[in-house]
């Protein structure tokens, strides 16, 4: 316990940070956010414009589609916010300064997925949740057993992304590559943007259990709309706890490959 | 729609990629003043530097596409018509052209601030959409696509995938290169104005 709260300590000194920085580069900042939540408009017009000509979507109707598209972005989102450290991590490797979060009395994996919090996607979030709850309102025969699945879902979407951007981390401890393993990362993600029943096999079953953007993105709604069986619900869990195992051996296996090439 | 969402990764691969960003920040570290001292023209050596990024691109898309075709047999769209495949290419130069242009401009404004990346940001946003890269342009309604046809970005992506796929008028065509080329006028005057006003300002600073 003791050890849970100084790690917060040291996230919410970390966060502080960050949102002192975004006030340094208001106008930049202040743009991102625009274009963030521009995207975000440009694509939910399109979804209604889709519904426009026709009235469901691999099944599925407008709110429905809508409730896929919202968790995409809670999910996304929360990511971005939590690990944009991730997309600086390059400089401490090439520049040798990683050697100083290595004699830090922190966990290095837990400083370099955290060190930077996203206050703009931090912004964002709290829009979602309240769309989420408005599109949840509109849904019929949701039970608060499907509810209760769908958090947990989410939980395990986020640990997918933790076990994700650990391994990109840990490839750019081997090889300084990371801009582009996060650009593959960030496509890939996005086909979950609608869900993952519009692709034809083989490419569904590609991306649901070797690329497992349906288990992050599609599996939580499936499961609050109780189109999703338990053994599935089970597979997703066993996944991601696996995924993370092997992501942090991946992590430790890489640590021990750092030369420290350029301090 | 499976050949639309195939050619947009090669068009995308071919017309998007850019080293202009690289102008911002020449500028904000002062080493712009390298090349001013140059014998040769900043706008030439960054086409070329552009031209030189399509290249790589261009090779690895001419092996992804057809692996895709291959590993997934979608129902893909051969154009056969040489007019077709001509103009097709044709438009593809002035996408990259008109693409360079944009690009470029959004580059100088490190000229006048240091927050290149937020406006580049918001431009890829912008194009994304206006672009046709997330959804044809052409099922929007009539009133907002005749709009759209006004602005450089429909030329970007959709008018030489819409060329490719056929079934467009001559007219269609003709108005589209008859467009685009004109932006590509507008655009090359402004931002050699912008370029002219940028240097007034320039202060080389950070070297």
């Amino acid at each position: 316990m003791t050890i849970l709260l100084k790690y917060f300590r040291v996230w919410w000194l970390m966060t502080s940070h960050s949102i002192q920085m975004f006030f340094v580069s208001r106008l930049g900042a202040l743009l991102f956010l625009s274009g963030k939540i521009m995207r975000f408009i440009f694509f939910f017009g399109f979804l209604l414009l889709l519904f426009t000509k026709t009235k469901t979507f691999a099944g599925y109707n407008l709110n429905q589609v809508l409730l896929f598209y919202f968790t995409f972005n809670l999910i996304d989102s929360a990511t971005q916010m939590l690990f944009r450290e991730v997309y600086r991590f390059r400089y401490y490797i090439v520049s040798g300064n990683f050697d100083m979060l290595l004699v830090k009395p922190v966990n290095p994996l837990f400083r370099s997925l955290f060190g930077w919090t996203d206050i703009l996607d931090l912004i964002t979030l709290g829009p979602f949740i309240l769309m989420i709850i408005f599109v949840l309102t509109k849904i019929p025969a949701i039970s608060f057993g499907h509810l209760f699945v769908y958090f947990a879902l989410i939980i395990n979407s986020m640990l997918l992304a933790t076990s994700f951007h650990i391994m990109v981390l840990s490839l750019a401890v081997m090889t300084t590559e990371i801009d582009h393993a996060i650009m593959i990362y960030r496509d890939v993600v996005g086909m979950g943007k609608l869900p993952i029943d519009i692709y034809k096999e083989p490419l569904r079953s590609l991306i649901t259990f070797v690329i497992p953007v349906g288990l992050m993105m599609t599996f939580p709604v499936k499961a609050l709309l109780g189109v999703l069986n338990f053994r599935l619900v089970l597979y997703t869990f066993i996944f991601t706890l696996t995924l993370l195992f092997l992501s942090i051996n991946f992590w430790n296996y890489s640590l021990k490959k750092y030369t420290s090439a350029s301090s | 729609m499976m050949t639309y969402v195939i050619l947009l990764s090669f068009i995308s691969a071919v017309v998007m990629s850019t080293q202009t960003f690289r102008v911002a920040e020449e500028i904000n570290s002062g080493s712009l003043s390298n090349f001013l001292i140059r014998p040769l023209s900043y706008f030439r050596f960054n086409l070329s530097r552009d031209l030189a990024d399509k290249i790589i691109n261009i090779i690895f898309a001419t092996i992804e596409v057809p692996l895709i075709i291959l590993i997934f047999r979608p129902p893909f769209f051969w154009q056969t018509n040489p007019l077709n495949l001509i103009l097709f290419f044709f438009s593809l130069v002035l996408s990259t052209l008109l693409f360079f242009e944009i690009s470029m401009l959004l580059s100088l404004i490190g000229f006048w601030s240091r927050e290149v990346w937020a406006p580049r940001f918001i431009f890829f946003i912008l194009i994304a959409f206006l672009a046709g890269t997330y959804f044809p342009l052409d099922i929007v309604p009539a009133p907002l696509y005749s709009f759209l046809k006004l602005l450089p970005f429909t030329y970007l992506v959709f008018f030489p995938l819409r060329i490719y796929l056929g079934g467009v008028s001559v007219s269609f065509m003709a108005t589209g290169l008859a467009v685009s080329s004109s932006w590509i006028f507008v655009l090359y005057f402004i931002m050699r104005k912008v370029w002219r006003n940028g240097l007034k300002i320039y202060t080389a600073e950070g070297k």
